[in-house]
């Protein structure tokens, strides 16, 4: 028996070099009414009970690990949780329903928060523009990672954007510019997509080395969420993660906003465009172009007929015979 | 020379020293915080700069000369001249390629009367961080000569199309060149070919090195600067990081117009179960890009296809490039006041400090004043406001979304008017 016990012992010994560093963990939930109808599968309620279950498993798993919850909506996005009053110890005194009173009390704490300020949020949308605010919201949530790496040091941190709307909603640069900044943060984009694919956000989890999932059945997305999206950053290399090895990085034409595999560049603006402007004029920038340049581009392939004489001409330093004769006038 | 003139109107070098221990004061209550947190603020506010848009040639070229002559092993930076220019080379080539991520790059170095080619002009920024870390072995030896590198970078610049700027960065440690010929005529040979000179000098101004920036930068003597001390030497490297304004007088020689450049973006390729040949390296890889021109498989991007000489690129790479076009606006000082309408910072919650009555103010102002004896004072609002959303920061936020993010977060996050009249971008 104590030899069985002892080597029982002996193999849980390497656990206990576990990697203490804290991690942060950044939530963004897309509220998006019109996104959230177009997923007949899932109700907003369903994925945010599966998020607190998440949550409250990566606070579970390192004391001193963090959260943050940001909601994105159509109008505006803010922080769900931590919320200045929240931290200034403006606490609920125990009277909300919405938690039973006999959780954990970081945990209860985390999910009462995250619950009312969802409710609030939502009271509060209204119709919004075209565009989202999810490039907002990443942004915010990459200054608040910022904050609470300076003030902790060492601070792992990663952000889990929990998406139902497709590209038509994200705006370009602005979106761009989270990946630039995440990728020198060396913060990775995970993105759990349960609405239409999202070429923008498969770049930015490609970019910044995050798992992009398209969940297909989100009735099981706790699941997905403690798994594939639950690996924390460190330990990324060591596991086989849904890959994406098919990302789309064709640009698309600014104008005519077709795919474009070659296509032209303006020097000044970098807008792409499929075809030579008609006119010399950029179409973003208005910058004119060099009519030379212009003129060399619009130029199609042309096929020139070699002169017969010329091919003699080329092929007679091969032959070894007419190297002789060179030779000899050289002398 | 006005710049020279200190606050109390004579030169920096008349001015009485001041010790940085002498400037913190405690206040009445005892506690630093306060002046910690103005004298803090007001060093990041230095790092902001004014932004006004303007046309940059974006696809630069660029060669950089490294003086490595004897006097670089001098010890005024430590360890030496020499190792701490290619230490800060290193990190100037890692932040050029990912602010100008279609640039070229080349590098020179000077080394006992001669310029030696050390990397090739390329987009790669690998291969020369490679080549600049073999260069540490390299002792630091005889005479520069400005002219044989200027000859050089002219050299490996000419065959740059017209539509890529033609830039030299020379990092100078010597008071003299011992040049083979005329080093004028090699100067204004650089004005016909286009070539703006730039020039960091680690001793002192030399007459040579400000004429030569002088006549290839439009008269403009600007772009050389001579390092105070070892961050200076940094903020002055990392100056060059940015495109250079196209200058008025070179947009009028260019008369013709600006130049529309044909690229490809190839799609990436996964090959999982057999391994094909790069076209770039004739190595077996797994996976790569395919130039959608001529289909030859390319390890890594940017780069000009080896094959049928297509540029190609991501397109994020571009993105990469577009807040150079639409840069962020100035975020502006909220004056100090009573009470404030926002109590955090909409970035990263963090807690403003509170109102100051103007009477508090006043006895701040005038004890500020009598401690340093300066007209400028500390006192602060600590809220940073973007002129479009109104929205306040604060100053870590302020200087994190204009050095890293490029993104207002207020205008990103509240929509709540119209959306402004924006670029229409549908690029993936």
């Amino acid at each position: 028996m104590d030899a069985i016990a002892e080597s029982v012992f002996d193999n849980t010994m390497p656990h206990a070099a576990v990697d203490d560093t804290p991690s942060h963990l950044s939530v963004i939930l897309e509220t998006s009414a019109a996104g959230w109808l177009a997923i007949p599968q899932t109700t907003l309620k369903q994925v945010s009970e599966a998020l607190l279950v998440a949550l409250n498993a990566h606070l579970a798993s390192n004391t001193s690990n963090q959260v943050s919850v940001l909601a994105s909506g159509v109008q505006r996005s803010e922080f769900l949780f931590p919320t200045p009053e929240d931290t200034h110890a403006k606490h609920h005194n125990g009277t909300s329903t919405l938690v039973s009173s006999k959780l954990y009390s970081l945990f209860r704490h985390v999910d009462e928060e995250v619950l009312h300020r969802l409710d609030a949020h939502i009271q509060t949308e209204g119709n919004g523009c075209d565009k989202g605010t999810l490039a907002g919201g990443t942004s915010m949530a990459l200054a608040y990672i910022r904050r609470c790496q300076a003030e902790t040091a060492a601070l792992k941190a990663r952000i889990l954007i929990i998406s139902i709307t497709d590209d038509s909603a994200i705006p370009y640069i602005p979106v761009m510019n989270c990946i630039f900044a995440a990728q020198k943060m060396k913060t990775s984009i995970d993105v759990c997509q349960l609405g239409p694919a999202s070429s923008f956000l498969q770049q930015a989890a490609d970019a910044t080395g995050g798992v992009y999932m398209d969940v297909k059945h989100p009735q099981g997305l706790i699941q997905y969420l403690t798994t594939a999206f639950f690996v924390d950053t460190s330990l990324r290399p060591f596991m086989v993660l849904p890959s994406q090895n098919n990302v789309d990085f064709r640009a698309s034409c600014f104008v005519t906003g077709g795919v474009v595999e070659r296509g032209y560049v303006c020097g000044v603006c970098l807008c792409i465009l499929k075809d030579v402007p008609q006119r010399n004029f950029c179409p973003v920038c208005g910058s004119r172009f060099d009519d030379l340049v212009i003129s060399k581009l619009r130029r199609g392939p042309v096929v020139t007929r070699k002169k017969k004489r010329k091919t003699d001409a080329l092929q007679t330093p091969l032959t070894p015979a007419a190297e002789q004769p060179e030779a000899v006038t050289d002398d | 020379m006005e710049e020279l003139k200190g606050a109390n109107g004579g030169y920096a070098w008349e001015d009485e020293y001041q010790r940085s221990w002498d400037i913190v004061k405690e206040d009445d209550g005892g506690s630093l915080e306060g002046i910690v947190t103005s004298l803090v603020e007001a060093r990041k506010k230095r790092f902001m700069k004014n932004v006004t848009p303007f046309q940059r040639g974006i696809i630069r070229t660029m060669v950089l000369v490294v003086d490595l002559s004897s006097s670089m092993q001098e010890k005024d930076l430590r360890p030496n001249r020499a190792s701490i220019t290619i230490s800060y080379a290193i990190d100037f080539v890692g932040e050029f390629f990912d602010q100008n991520p279609i640039s070229q790059l080349g590098i020179v170095v000077m080394r006992s009367g001669v310029a030696t080619l050390v990397s090739d002009v390329s987009g790669n920024p690998q291969s020369h961080i490679d080549n600049l870390r073999a260069l540490r072995k390299l002792e630091p030896k005889g005479d520069p000569s400005l002219q044989n590198a200027l000859e050089m970078s002219k050299g490996l610049l000419l065959h740059v199309a017209s539509h890529c700027t033609r830039e030299v960065l020379i990092i100078f440690g010597s008071l003299l060149t011992s040049d083979p010929g005329d080093i004028h005529k090699t100067i204004l040979s650089l004005v016909v070919s286009k070539i703006r000179v730039r020039v960091i000098g680690l001793t002192a101004q030399v007459a040579i090195c400000a004429e030569m920036v002088r006549k290839t930068n439009f008269g403009d003597s600007s772009l050389y600067g001579v390092i105070l001390n070892e961050t200076h030497y940094k903020e002055l490297l990392m100056n060059a990081v940015t495109p250079l304004a196209i200058s008025n007088q070179s947009l009028a020689e260019t008369a013709p117009g600006f130049s529309l450049v044909e690229m490809g973006f190839p799609s990436r390729i996964s090959e999982t179960a057999s391994p094909s040949f790069c076209s770039c390296h004739s190595k077996l890889t797994y996976g790569g890009y395919v130039c959608p021109q001529c289909l030859s498989k390319i390890c890594s991007l940017p780069t000009v296809c080896p094959c049928c000489q297509l540029m190609l690129i991501l397109s994020t790479h571009l993105a990469r490039s577009y807040h150079h076009l639409f840069p962020l606006k100035t975020y502006v000082e909220v004056p100090v006041l009573t009470n404030y309408d926002t109590e955090f910072c909409f970035g990263c919650q963090i807690a403003f400090p509170a109102g100051v009555t103007p009477l508090e103010a006043q006895v701040l102002k005038a004890k500020e004043e009598a401690q340093w004896g300066m007209k400028k004072h500390m006192l602060t609002s600590s809220r940073y406001r973007c002129p479009d959303c109104q929205v306040s920061f604060c100053i870590d936020c302020d200087v994190f979304s204009h050095d890293v993010l490029h993104n207002c977060m207020g205008c990103e996050s509240i929509r709540e008017s119209p959306s402004k009249p924006t670029l229409s971008v549908n690029a993936i």
